[in-house]
C-alpha cells in the first residue's frame, strides 16, 4: 500500500515536472522563432511581413501580408509554405528559404511555434 | 569448399560494411568532392551558381585529411545546392515569360 | 521572262531587308510601352488601385507616405519618386549633394593631358553622349558600355585601363553623365544579334534567382512602392538615369555596372564580373526600358 502511494506520487510529480519542462522548452523555441523572424542573416522575414500580436518588431516591410490568425492553420501548412512557397504558388516573390537551406528544419519549426503563439486569433 | 565460401563471403561482408559505415574511406571524401565540383562547375558555366557554393566545396577539400565525415558533408551540400539551382533555373526557364508586363 | 524573275526577286529581297531592320526592336518597343505603363497605371491612384497594386499597405500609410499620380520623368527620382519621407530626407541631403567633389576630381581628371599629351576629349570632343550607352556596335558585334569606352580610349593613348565599378572611371563617367544631363536616353537595336543581347539582358531581369530565388522584376517592379524592411524600394523604370551613383551606404561613388552586380549577388546567387557579357546585357535591356527620359547623373542614393 505505502508503495502504491509512493508510486502514485512519483508519477504526479514526474508529470508535473515534464508538463512544466515541456512549456520551459516551447517558450525557448517560441523565443528562438522570434529570433529568427527578425534575424537579417537567418529568416529576415520582418523584411516583408509584420506580425499581429507583436508590435514591437521595429521596421517591418509591406511586401507580404500582415501574419495574423497562424494558431487556425495547421502547423505542417505553415511549415511547408515557409519550406518553400513556391510549390503551392509557383510566382510568389517569397524565397524557399527551408528548401534552398538557409535555415533549417529545426529553425522553421520555431518559427511555425512563435508565430502560432504571436498571432493567436483570440 | 562450402565452408571456405562461407568464411570468404562473410568476410567481403564485413569488409563492403566497414567500408560503408566508415565513410572516412578516401575514395568517398575524393568522389563526394568530386561531385560536387562536377554539379557547380555545370552551374557556374550556365550562370546560376548560388553565392557560398564555391566556398563550401573549398571548405570540403581543405577537411578532407583531417575530417573526412566533414568534408563529405560539406561535399554533399555544396552538391545539393548546384543541383537546386539547376533545377530551379530549369523550372524558371518556363515561367519567366508570364512575368513580364504584357 | 528569267530577267523579269531575277528583277523581282532582288526587289522582294531588299524589301524585306529594310522591314527586317526596321523591326530588331519591334518586341522591345513593345515590352517598353507596357513596362512604362505598369509604373504609371500602379502609381496613377495606389489608394483606389490598392487591391491590385499595394494590398498589403495600410491606407493609412497611403495616404501619408505616396506622393502621386507619377509623370513618366518623376521616375528618375528612384524611391524618392513615390516616398515622401525618403523625398524630405534627400532633399537636404542634396543641399550639398556628396557626388559633389568626386565630380569635381572627373572633370580634373578628364582634362588632364595623359602621358602623350592628349586628353580624353581626343575621344570625346563632345562629352554630352552619355544617353547613347551602353550601345550595340554592329560592326564589333557587341555591346560597348560607357566605362568601356573610357578604357580603351585610355588603351589607344598608351595608359593603362581603369579598375570598374569605383574610383576614377567613376569620376570620369561622373563628368560625361553631368555634361549630358538633362539629354533623352537613347538605345537603339540595330541588329538580329543586338535584338539578342537585348533579350538575353531581358531574361536576366525577369528569371528568379539565386537562393532567395528572386529577380530583378519581382523586388525593382512587382514590388516598387512597398518597403523592404524600411527601405522603400526603387522603380526599375528611370533606374539607369542616376548612374553613376554616390551610394551611402558605399560610402563612395560607383557605377551602374557594380550596382548591377551587387543586385544580383543580394538574390544569394554568385556575383558575375563587371563587364562581363551577361551583365552587359542586363545594362542594355534596362537602359532600353528608360528610353526617352532625361538623365539626371550623377545622383545621390542610399
Amino acid at each position: 500500500m505505502i508503495n502504491v502511494k509512493k508510486l502514485l506520487a512519483l508519477v504526479i510529480v514526474g508529470t508535473f515536472s515534464a508538463t512544466v519542462a515541456n512549456a520551459a522548452s516551447n517558450e525557448a523555441l517560441i523565443k528562438e522563432g522570434r529570433k529568427v523572424f527578425v534575424t537579417k542573416k537567418l529568416g529576415n522575414c520582418l523584411a516583408c511581413h509584420a506580425v499581429q500580436g507583436d508590435p514591437s518588431i521595429p521596421q517591418t516591410g509591406t511586401i507580404g501580408p500582415k501574419l495574423a490568425n497562424l494558431d487556425t492553420y495547421p502547423k505542417e501548412y505553415i511549415f511547408n509554405k515557409i519550406w518553400n512557397p513556391n510549390k503551392t504558388v509557383p510566382d510568389s516573390v517569397m524565397p524557399p528559404q527551408g528548401k534552398s537551406h538557409k535555415i533549417s528544419k529545426h529553425q522553421i519549426d520555431a518559427l511555425v511555434a512563435y508565430l502560432q503563439a504571436t498571432t493567436k486569433s483570440k | 569448399m562450402k565452408r571456405l565460401l562461407l568464411i570468404s563471403t562473410i568476410t567481403v561482408a564485413f569488409l563492403a560494411g566497414c567500408a560503408m559505415n566508415n565513410p572516412s574511406a578516401t575514395n568517398s571524401v575524393d568522389s563526394a568532392i568530386a561531385n560536387a565540383q562536377a554539379k557547380y562547375n555545370k552551374a557556374h558555366s550556365e550562370m546560376v551558381a548560388w553565392g557560398m557554393t564555391k566556398k563550401t566545396i573549398k571548405k570540403a577539400k581543405a577537411l578532407a585529411k583531417t575530417n573526412p565525415t566533414k568534408a563529405i558533408a560539406l561535399a554533399n551540400e555544396a552538391a545539393y545546392e548546384a543541383d537546386t539551382a539547376l533545377a530551379q533555373s530549369k523550372e524558371y526557364e518556363k515561367t519567366w515569360r508570364a512575368q513580364v508586363p504584357k | 521572262m528569267l530577267k523579269k524573275l531575277i528583277k523581282i526577286a532582288t526587289i522582294s529581297m531588299i524589301s524585306s531587308t529594310i522591314v527586317f531592320a526596321a523591326n530588331f526592336n519591334a518586341q522591345a518597343e513593345k515590352d517598353r510601352k507596357a513596362f512604362v505603363n505598369y509604373f504609371l497605371k500602379k502609381f496613377e491612384n495606389p489608394i483606389a488601385n490598392r487591391a491590385k497594386y499595394f494590398p498589403y499597405v495600410p491606407v493609412a500609410e497611403l495616404k501619408k507616405n505616396y506622393i502621386y499620380p507619377l509623370k513618366f520623368q518623376d521616375f528618375q527620382d528612384g524611391p524618392m519618386s513615390w516616398y515622401r519621407p525618403a523625398k524630405e530626407q534627400f532633399a537636404e541631403i542634396n543641399d550639398f549633394p556628396p557626388y559633389e567633389i568626386p565630380l569635381d576630381d572627373g572633370k580634373e581628371l578628364f582634362k588632364k593631358p595623359f602621358a602623350n599629351g592628349k586628353t580624353y576629349s581626343s575621344c570625346f570632343p563632345n562629352p554630352a553622349i552619355k544617353q547613347n550607352y551602353p550601345y550595340y556596335d554592329v560592326h564589333r558585334d557587341e555591346i560597348v558600355t560607357i566605362g568601356m569606352a573610357i578604357n580603351e580610349c585610355r588603351v589607344i593613348n598608351g595608359e593603362k585601363p581603369l579598375k570598374y565599378g569605383k574610383g576614377d572611371i567613376a569620376k570620369v563617367i561622373a563628368y560625361l553623365a553631368d555634361k549630358s544631363r538633362g539629354q533623352k536616353i537613347d538605345i537603339k537595336i540595330p541588329s538580329a544579334n543586338a535584338a539578342k543581347a537585348y533579350e538575353a539582358g531581358k531574361k536576366l531581369f525577369y528569371k528568379q534567382r539565386g537562393y532567395l530565388s528572386i529577380s530583378c522584376n519581382e523586388c525593382h517592379v512587382q514590388s516598387t512602392g512597398k518597403r523592404i524592411r524600411a527601405e522603400a524600394l526603387s522603380p526599375a523604370l528611370g533606374s539607369t538615369t542616376e548612374m553613376p551613383v554616390y551610394r551611402l551606404k558605399w560610402g563612395g561613388l560607383g557605377t551602374l555596372q557594380r550596382r548591377l552586380v551587387g543586385c544580383i549577388k543580394d538574390t544569394g546567387s554568385e556575383k558575375p564580373k563587371m563587364q562581363s557579357k551577361p551583365v552587359k546585357e542586363l545594362a542594355y535591356f534596362l537602359t532600353y526600358m528608360s528610353n526617352g527620359m532625361k538623365l539626371n547623373g550623377p545622383d545621390t542614393r542610399k
